[in-house]
């Protein structure tokens, strides 16, 4: 589903953010990203939706990701660290804004829309401007309007933070149905007991390198939990 | 005190993109200083010459009454639209009030923000207006000095007046549903309702140019009547320092006492009924992106009112010719060639609208944060480009609508200028949309705390201005110059209007939005 090879990014200022990364995420994993904060993961993970150029090869679904041609974009759905949206749109028309984007027939945006808005709980708050949301509620606006258009590849950068407990079950569960379903989650977390519980598979990155990719459980059978290996392998 | 200067520092370096690390820093400072110092020049140079003029009539006793009256009109326009965006709408003040400063000074620091951007502009007016006088020797070395004093505290009514009136403005909208619209319509009558009392002539007939001009400045600004030069001259001084105090005090206590008050009315907004029924509507993609760009448009009155009053002005003018006729508006305005400037040179009088408003040159700009949602959109850059572009054109389609509809009911044209006055403000439009959204996209800045540091004061916006004003210069200068026609003329100039937006549409189309 994902691939990534002798990937480098390297910002006009000279820092090299990443450097030489290569890693696979098959269809049914979901895989955490984890590191140190300013290791690379939130560079990776814009290079993939399109947000940064960089050197090497991502290929998306069997389509490269290239400037060009953003026709890859059309099977991933990207949830980013801080939900900064159009404030002045409501919730419903941020969400079938994003629907129009990705091109998603009526019926589907109408039940879709129907069943993660009542989930999520944000179905009465949907004709409300944006502006008047709390942190959470953005976040779950960009968490509907990702997920209608039924994405292959999930990207998401720290999808929990500000939801609230609730919420953050929710999405897991959203997660691990899409994996099932044959899609793939790619995602960068701190938080190391979701990694633990939730991947089957986990990268490590350290100042732009890749230290550890693997099965979470070989991971786990190495060490006495992941937070006890992570501070291991940073140590190294 | 400390804090304040501290802030005031930080928001310098932030109103002129210096500290962003996006571009390269010294590029940004170079470009930015140039066009700011061009700009500078330009307003210099244009007072220079009208000071001369009024001295060169033996009318030097309004010389610098004259530079009062116009820095006092461009202070209040400049304050009117962009005081709320400073002061109410900044993203910063929040994380400003969590710092150990008080509020008083992150207040303190905003009014000085402010008063340096119309410090700037006075004294782009004065300076040369009383630099004039002193070389000429028409004042003395001690009165240079003392004017040059007293242009410090010019400012200060001006823009208390507008600051006071754009609160009352946003005031009155708030307490309406569609409150950028009705902000923008009573921006719009106040900046008409101001420029006609300006304009008008009716009962008053005068012979003498001493007392047309006299009467134009006391109607801009009254209190410019104290800066005449002569007898009482230092009596009329002390009285305005004063009347800035009173002015200012009374400023002060009215709204930044009530700072707190006012933040939070002109912040709330009206919340959607909760069991509406919402009703999909499909659209393409690049509908789906004109209308955003459209309701992000009109979701600002700053937006709007700075880069639309021009295309205001020429409906509120277009509309008032055809149901009053020609003759009464140029009555009002004073404008006694209107019908020959229109058969003439309709063409270029509605293109100069047109171009001197542009949304493109801070549409991308404008994105900030949400530039992803584009970004990481399957959306090709060409449908984004398109839209922002399809917006400021249907913009100036409204104006060009209105005035076309006019000039061929008003006005008798032959073959030539009716094909003119329907192709030249089309060329100026589509190129004025292409080049400012090339140079947006060259100096795009996307990290930004209030609107109107991107529409107004960023580079690619001031850049914007100066070709436009450039673009409408050119066609004259040609004509003056080079003793050409004005069909040829604008036929040339359109030609290579034409092709310079061909090329730098292919440049926009091959741009990188991705770091």
């Amino acid at each position: 589903m994902l691939k990534i090879s002798n990937f480098s990014k390297t910002y006009s200022n000279g820092h090299v953010a990443i450097a030489n990364l290569n890693l696979t995420v098959e269809a049914g994993d979901i895989y955490a990203f984890i590191g140190s904060n300013g290791s690379g993961k939130t560079s990776t993970i814009k290079a993939i939706v399109g947000i940064h150029d960089f050197d090497g090869e991502i290929i998306v679904n069997g389509k490269k990701v290239n400037r060009k041609n953003e026709i890859y974009k059309k099977d991933i759905a990207y949830i980013p660290d801080n939900p900064d949206v159009y404030e002045n749109l409501t919730g419903f028309q941020y969400a079938n804004f994003v629907s129009d984007l990705y091109e998603v027939e009526k019926n589907i945006r109408e039940e879709k829309l129907e069943y993660f808005s009542n989930l999520f709980e944000m179905k009465s708050f949907l004709n409300n401007r944006i502006s008047s949301y709390s942190h959470g509620m953005k976040q779950k606006i960009v968490i509907i309007s990702a997920l209608i258009h039924s994405p292959k590849l999930l990207v998401m950068d720290e999808p929990f933070v500000g939801l609230d407990p609730k919420s953050s079950y929710l999405l897991k569960e959203e997660m691990r149905k899409l994996a099932r379903n044959g899609g793939a989650i790619f995602f960068s977390t701190h938080v190391l007991e979701v990694a633990e519980k939730l991947c089957n598979k986990i990268a490590m990155i350290d100042n732009g390198h890749l230290i550890v990719e693997g099965e979470t459980t070989e991971i786990l059978n190495n060490s006495d939990g992941l937070e006890q290996y992570f501070m291991e392998m940073i140590k190294k | 005190m400390k804090n304040t200067i501290i802030l005031v520092k930080n928001q310098v370096i932030n109103l002129l993109n210096i500290g962003n690390e996006e571009r390269n820093k010294k590029e940004t400072l170079i470009y930015t200083s140039l066009s700011l110092f061009s700009v500078f020049l330009l307003v210099c140079l244009y007072n220079f010459f009208s000071i001369k003029s009024i001295i060169e009539m033996g009318l030097y006793k309004y010389a610098v009454s004259y530079g009062v009256s116009i820095s006092f009109f461009f202070v209040v326009l400049a304050t009117i639209f962009k005081s709320n965006s400073i002061f109410f709408y900044n993203k910063d003040f929040e994380m400003l009030s969590s710092f150990p400063v008080k509020k008083s000074e992150i207040i303190a620091s905003k009014f000085f923000i402010l008063y340096l951007i119309d410090l700037i502009i006075c004294e782009s007016i004065l300076l040369p207006d009383v630099m004039f006088l002193v070389f000429k020797q028409y004042i003395s070395i001690e009165l240079f000095f003392i004017f040059l004093v007293t242009s410090i505290i010019i400012p200060i009514i001006p823009m208390c007046v507008a600051s006071g009136l754009a609160i009352l403005i946003e005031m009155l909208g708030s307490l309406c549903k569609r409150k950028n619209i009705v902000n923008i319509i009573l921006s719009f009558l106040l900046f008409m309702g101001y420029f006609i009392a300006i304009s008008m002539n009716r009962g008053v007939k005068y012979s003498a140019l001493e007392k047309i001009i006299e009467n134009k400045l006391i109607k801009i600004f009254p209190l410019a009547k104290l800066f005449y030069i002569g007898e009482g001259l230092y009596i009329g001084l002390a009285i305005f320092v004063l009347a800035s105090a009173v002015i200012f005090g009374l400023y002060c206590t009215l709204t930044m006492k009530n700072y707190d008050k006012i933040h939070l009315f002109l912040n709330r907004s009206f919340q959607g009924k909760r069991d509406a029924n919402l009703t999909i509507k499909i659209k393409t993609p690049f509908r789906a992106l004109f209308e955003k760009e459209l309701r992000r448009y009109l979701g600002s009155s700053s937006y709007v009112i700075n880069t639309a009053l021009g295309i205001m002005v020429l409906c509120f003018v277009s509309c008032g010719c055809i149901l009053f006729g020609i003759s009464n508006i140029k009555n009002l305005f004073g404008i006694s060639s209107l019908e020959l400037i229109l058969t003439q040179y309709g063409s270029l009088v509605i293109a100069s609208f047109l171009i001197m408003s542009c949304t493109t040159s801070s549409s991308i700009s404008l994105e900030g944060n949400n530039l992803w949602i584009l970004q990481s959109s399957p959306v090709s850059i060409a449908k984004v480009v398109n839209s922002k572009i399809a917006v400021n054109i249907l913009i100036h389609s409204i104006g060009y609508f209105f005035a076309v509809t006019m000039i061929f009911l008003k006005v008798k044209l032959n073959v030539i200028q009716m094909i003119l006055v329907l192709v030249v403000p089309i060329c100026y439009s589509l190129f004025i949309s292409v080049v400012g959204l090339y140079l947006n996209i060259r100096y795009m800045k996307l990290k930004w705390n209030d609107e109107i540091s991107v529409i107004k004061h960023s580079t690619a916006a001031i850049l914007t201005n100066f070709i436009a004003i450039f673009m409408i210069a050119v066609p004259v200068i040609m004509m003056i110059f080079l003793n050409l026609s004005y069909q040829i003329t604008m036929l040339m100039i359109c030609t290579l209007m034409l092709i310079i937006c061909k090329k730098l549409y292919q440049v926009t189309l091959s741009a990188n939005l991705c770091k």
